[in-house]
């Protein structure tokens, strides 16, 4: 087999780990936007309004990485909820290794608490190895959020068993906490043209 | 080509899944076990892989004793070797507790490809393919409904929201089986048969190196708070008002309740 060279085994290798630190070190949220033909796709928005109805109830601050599509998409985010736009140096086009390496980046340099992905392919493609590669807990296909803001912890209802059962999950172990959302969750939230946010470009 | 497949043994179904009465677990008494459909998919794959190309097919599994039966079916479908990682200290796992003892089983495999299902449809975390890929430092394709080899590199078609997706990566890699990929064979009686004696090797966390804080309940980053059957669907409702205002109550409700509009 290949020579493994993943964050966990550096990490393991120089004696670092993560629940050594403190859970305080992580805040805010980051939510994941996906771009379409140059456009933030609406499974995106729509996770972008779960991820403020959480910030809210945390009263933290939500940025949202924004891949596949540019600039010009950052304004109609802060409308919808976001207080920072990130734009990584990552291929326009889906590209899974890029991708991944600029979601893992931003992770590890936002240091966010909650890491919410929109119910897409990409999303299924890319969540789990980005957590793994983090060496931190992940909820997949949540259906319903449920914030428990005292622990600030994250409650994901999973269904299970092709829908027969329903599932509560946590990841209070280590941080951050990601979520990816079913598909069809969420609602495109309405615009306020009012609301402010910083456009930050992060280095490659 | 030295193929390993990754496959998990599952409820059936069809089965009736029923919380235990604390909510943390489900009973397991009277469930048919069955190998999960999608590793089926990468089963039933690796072995036409094998069949054009030669090589062996190893059949990997993680469960309780009770699982070995599944690891039997895919040896009546035709692999070759099977490798039954089980152990009370496995117990608890969750994805990513699992992802590591099976990582840590296919570092000491000499593997071409290997492959899983795309989620498995117990858990429906669809974890475990890609993030085993990210563990062996390896690149990965998901939920492939076609598959091609060609010299040291795979080309595999992926279905995505935008159509299909033709993705190409060196091997070895990790691929995980989408619906679609194939047509799983029935395995013959005789070969149901001469499965039941075929070697399976058994493998315990201590064999793999493993701290037992890394794996089962102790390596789990995720927790279950609970588990609950779905509410009962409600049937529908008439609305009963002149044609005007039924339509502005359907409306509201469509908004307020349903959240559609």
């Amino acid at each position: 087999m290949t020579e493994d060279s993943t964050a966990q085994e550096l990490m393991a290798a120089y004696g670092i780990s993560l629940e050594e630190e403190t859970a305080e070190e992580y805040r805010g949220l980051l939510v994941v936007a996906e771009g379409q033909q140059g456009q933030v796709s609406e499974a995106s928005l729509a996770a972008l309004g779960v991820g403020r109805d959480l910030a809210d109830a945390f009263g933290a601050r939500l940025e949202v990485l924004l891949l596949g599509a540019g600039e010009d998409q950052a304004p109609g985010l802060i409308s919808r909820g976001a207080d920072a736009v990130l734009l990584p140096q990552a291929p326009a086009a889906y590209q899974a290794q890029a991708w991944l390496a600029a979601l893992v980046s931003a992770v590890q340099t936002r240091r966010p608490e909650v890491v919410l992905l929109a119910g897409t392919d990409i999303t299924r493609d890319l969540a789990p190895r980005a957590a793994q590669c983090l060496d931190t807990g992940l909820i997949g296909g949540a259906q319903e959020l449920r914030a428990e803001a005292d622990e600030r912890l994250v409650v994901g209802i999973v269904p299970l068993y092709g829908g027969r059962l329903l599932g509560e999950f946590a990841c209070p172990v280590r941080r951050p906490q990601f979520i990816a959302l079913a598909e069809k969750v969420g609602r495109v939230p309405s615009e306020d043209r009012w609301r402010t946010g910083e456009v930050v470009h992060l280095p490659a | 080509m030295e193929i390993v497949v990754c496959i998990k043994q599952v409820p059936d179904t069809a089965a009736e899944i029923i919380p235990t009465p604390d909510g943390t677990a489900i009973r397991t008494e009277g469930i048919p076990w069955v190998m999960n459909p999608y590793d089926e998919y990468a089963l039933e794959e690796a072995l036409r892989i094998k069949e054009r190309l030669g090589g062996t097919v190893t059949a990997l599994c993680l469960g309780p004793e009770s699982a070995a039966s599944t690891l039997r079916t895919g040896a009546a479908m035709g692999a070759d070797n099977l490798v039954h990682l089980t152990d009370p200290a496995f117990e608890g796992s969750d994805p990513h507790a699992a992802a590591q003892a099976l990582a840590a089983a296919l570092r000491g495999m000499k593997c071409d490809l290997i492959w899983c299902g795309k989620l498995a449809v117990d858990d429906c975390s669809g974890y475990v393919g890609t993030a085993l890929a990210e563990l062996l430092g390896l690149p990965h394709i998901s939920a492939v409904i076609k598959v091609e080899l060609e010299a040291g590199k795979v080309v595999a078609h992926r279905e995505t929201e935008a159509g299909t997706a033709v993705v190409s990566c060196p091997l070895p890699a990790v691929l995980t089986a989408e619906k679609g990929l194939n047509e799983p064979r029935y395995p013959k009686a005789l070969d149901i048969m001469k499965a039941k004696r075929k070697d399976l090797q058994t493998v315990t966390a201590a064999d793999l190196g493993l701290s037992p804080d890394r794996v089962g309940a102790a390596g789990a980053l995720t927790r279950v708070t609970k588990f609950e059957r779905p509410p009962e669907r409600g049937g529908g409702r008439v609305i009963e008002a002149p044609t005007a205002e039924a339509v502005e109550q359907l409306v509201a409700a469509l908004r307020q309740e349903a959240k559609v509009l």
